[in-house]
């Protein structure tokens, strides 16, 4: 039977920061998370876990010196190496993975593994903002290399990588580059030729590659999602990859990311990094993620669909009625990236849906300055609530048109 | 309502390092984590939330700040707002953190020794130089107990000591710093310009009616100089759920506790969140009785110690649910932790809590009163061919 997510049930009494940063008559479009439950097979899995009754410690705590260092979490292990055999053909070993509470803390973690302070971060322009604040976090760099943005055949945005700005905007010392695919703004699945050109350029300049792939197994449609460390041995020796079932899965307060780091000298530089900081996911992250990677992959089937058809609702909804802004066509994430700049709105767009039409965005400002004019809209809600979203940002910009 | 400290739960083949790092056949009493089932008001939040079913990014309840401030001028009569408030996933996170917030590559951490691993392991994580101050060990009756010296403390202090991270109470000695005690150290820290951090996550754990003292609350002047770190973790036997807190009073120092934390510690998780508020609201009655209960193991633990294994020296803890014990003239070839564990019990490895107290062993004893039964009489089986 497929799953049901139409019905919309209260968020705003819970301590989702989604429904409550906003007053009680603004819908929440902006932070990337969904208004799905997950798999009934991770709420039965916590319920049960919390039946239990003692909550004790998961993992060693502090230090690789630490009594019980090296024991691992029964289970993960084995089904995220099968995991990525299965959607990837990618050959890798428990003892390549790295567990965190979150790929946030993964990409700074490898920002401080990775060189020295004062060397250089390379990114993407735009990115979302996290990955954007890491190498200030840590004492380094910041360096953008802009995507080149496009038109399709349809009118709406299209983004690839540059890579005459990626090689340019790369010096003697760039150490690392951070790459978020799929690409969060954009929704960009990068395809071969411009992952093999970007790890080329990175190879050649000794640059550590850390690849925050947080989306992966949220593709639409045809689009494949491919992790750059698959690309071939020598730049899996070169790559650090972050996922976790938190986008996948709609389980992002769990706290639960997994580091895969093939070559054991970047590995050892990446936990040596982590100690004392970076604690291992608790009870609930691990929980829930092997109950979602378990008995997810059906309700991951449905909501993808879901997201694929609201993508396509919503396009259609802005190239009828708001031809002033152009949206891409999101290949992968559940996310909208929308320019605002030709719409001639009075504000900043996110401040100007905020007011007239009480439907909060990400401003575009957020992901750098070449997001200044876009906003960022989370697709991942119900059909309803999208449409009114949707609609009350045309009546908003009825004035303006 | 009566809380049954005494139920024996299967910790066995999940997620419990504690339980499941030596295997089947070993009774773990290693590491500071209790058997005992938490305050059924937490799992009762915890099935709730668990149950709501979408579990997103979330935030800390506004209550929980508004309790914890009015929780320390309950406890203590000391003045915090609710700005002065960190959220961290644990205290060990708490202390490596205010070790890079004061301190860069090569500065002094002061530590006293002996004491529990993380705590002598902060330094090194930040390339920093361990300093210790040992604790002086006196004997009475058979039973151990450790007293502050002021001159190795003072002594082991250099141009280049930036922190003190104080164990407080102490783990593992038990020992509950007094007034006095706490005041000379905070001062020579003062006079030194060494911030302190406090880790306090054994403050609820008080035994016989005793009071904690908070450091910070000794004089604003103190507070000023710093970071406490407290947690519902031992308190409610929750270290699990991966919430604790830190409160600085200074702005500036906390600012730069924070920028430490930028991108790199998260806050606490949903179910750290439910399950603190849960506890510090509704736990009251489970924590007073659970002390009973640990003052009772660890009155049993002595009675055994000194009745069927003399030859160890024991101590008499004022606080925390450990037990330190002194295996030097048991005449055990070897380290006395190993040797345990070839009959069946897992303990605390002294070696781990300082360079001169290898031939002492660590027990935890938050647990029912039959395991802690079958615990000792595994060590007594043990020296048997010894003695």
């Amino acid at each position: 039977m497929p799953h049901d997510f139409d019905t919309h049930f209260a968020r705003r009494e819970s301590d989702s920061v989604k429904w409550n940063l906003y007053g009680a008559d603004v819908l929440p479009l902006w932070i990337a998370e969904a208004d799905f439950k997950p798999p009934q097979a991770v709420v039965d899995a916590l319920a049960a876990r919390v039946a239990h009754g003692i909550f004790g410690y998961t993992a060693a705590i502090g230090h690789a010196s630490a009594p019980g260092a090296g024991w691992e979490l029964p289970e993960i292990g084995a089904v995220i190496v099968d995991r990525m055999h299965r959607l990837y053909d990618w050959q890798i070993t428990t003892a390549d993975l790295v567990y965190l509470p979150g790929v946030v803390a993964g990409f700074n973690v490898a920002c401080r593994a990775v060189g020295q302070r004062g060397d250089a971060v390379l990114m993407h322009a735009p990115c979302y903002g996290p990955i954007a604040k890491a190498p200030g976090n840590q004492g380094r760099q910041s360096q953008f290399a802009p995507l080149h943005e496009g038109v399709d055949a349809d009118g709406l945005r299209t983004y690839h990588h540059d890579d005459d700005a990626f090689g340019a905007a790369m010096d003697a010392q760039t150490r690392l580059f951070l790459l978020c695919n799929p690409h969060n703004p954009t929704g960009r699945a990068f395809d071969r030729a411009e992952l093999t050109a970007m790890a080329n350029r990175c190879i050649a300049n000794d640059a550590v590659i850390c690849s925050d792939e947080i989306h992966c197994e949220i593709t639409l449609g045809d689009a494949t999602h491919i992790p750059i460390a698959t690309l071939s041995p020598q730049i899996a020796q070169q790559t650090i990859t972050l996922m976790s079932p938190s986008k996948t899965f709609n389980i992002p307060g769990l706290g639960f990311c997994v580091a895969i780091i093939q070559n054991p000298v970047l590995r050892a530089q990446y936990v040596a990094a982590m100690q004392g900081l970076v604690a291992s996911p608790q009870i609930f992250g691990y929980t829930g993620a092997l109950a979602a990677y378990k008995h997810g992959d059906e309700w991951l089937r449905d909501v993808l669909q879901y997201y694929h058809a609201n993508r396509e609702y919503a396009i259609g909804f802005i190239r009828q009625y708001m031809p002033q802004l152009i949206p891409n066509r999101a290949e992968a994430t559940y996310l909208l990236w929308i320019d605002c700049r030709q719409a001639n709105l009075p504000t900043n767009p996110k401040e100007f849906f905020l007011s007239h039409a009480n439907v909060a965005l990400s401003d575009g400002s957020a992901f750098g300055a070449a997001g200044e004019g876009y906003i960022r809209l989370t697709l991942a809600t119900q059909r309803s609530v999208l449409q009114q979203a949707l609609e009350a940002m045309y009546v908003a910009l009825q004035p303006y048109s | 309502m009566r809380y049954d400290f005494d139920a024996v739960v299967d910790r066995r083949g999940g997620d419990s390092i504690k339980w499941n790092l030596y295997g089947d056949g070993i009774l773990p009493m290693w590491v500071a984590d209790g058997d005992v089932l938490s305050p059924p008001a937490v799992i009762d939040a915890l099935v709730k939330r668990a149950q709501h079913g979408v579990y997103g990014y979330a935030g800390a309840p506004a209550a929980l700040a508004d309790l914890l401030v009015k929780r320390m001028k309950d406890l203590y009569d000391w003045s915090i707002t609710t700005d002065d408030l960190v959220y961290v996933p644990g205290v060990v996170t708490g202390f490596n953190i205010a070790a890079r917030a004061v301190a860069t590559p090569g500065g002094g951490v002061l530590v006293q020794t002996p004491n529990y691993p993380p705590i002598l392991n902060a330094a090194a994580n930040h390339d920093m130089v361990t300093q210790t101050a040992e604790l002086k060990l006196v004997e009475k009756n058979g039973i151990i107990d450790y007293a502050l010296d002021m001159d190795a403390f003072t002594g082991a202090m250099t141009d280049e000591t930036k922190i003190f991270i104080l164990c407080h109470p102490h783990n593992p000695t038990g020992r509950l710093m007094n007034r006095e005690e706490l005041t000379a150290m905070a001062h020579a820290c003062i006079e030194r310009g060494v911030v302190i951090c406090s880790d306090e996550i054994h403050c609820d754990i008080i035994l016989d009616g005793r009071q904690h003292i908070p450091t910070a609350a000794l004089s604003p002047e103190i507070a000023q100089h710093t970071i406490t770190l407290m947690a519902p973790s031992k308190t409610f036997n929750i270290p699990g759920l991966g919430f604790s807190f830190a409160i600085i009073q200074n702005p500036e120092l906390r600012a730069k506790y924070k920028k430490v934390m930028g991108g790199m510690v998260p806050h606490a998780g949903i179910f750290g969140y439910v399950g603190a508020l849960a506890a510090y609201e509704h736990g009251q009655e489970w924590l007073d009785q659970s002390l009973v209960h640990y003052a009772g193991n660890r009155d049993f633990a002595i009675d055994f110690v000194k009745t069927h294994m003399p030859q160890l020296h024991i101590t008499n803890p004022e606080s925390t649910y450990l037990s330190w014990v002194d295996c030097s003239r048991a005449g055990i070839e070897g380290n006395p932790k190993e040797y345990f564990q070839k009959f069946g019990v897992a303990l605390g490895d002294g070696r781990n809590f300082g360079a001169h107290v290898g031939n002492f062993v660590r027990i935890t004893m938050a647990c029912p009163r039959s395991l802690l039964a079958d615990g000792l009489e595994m060590m007594r089986k043990a020296l048997e061919p010894l003695s």
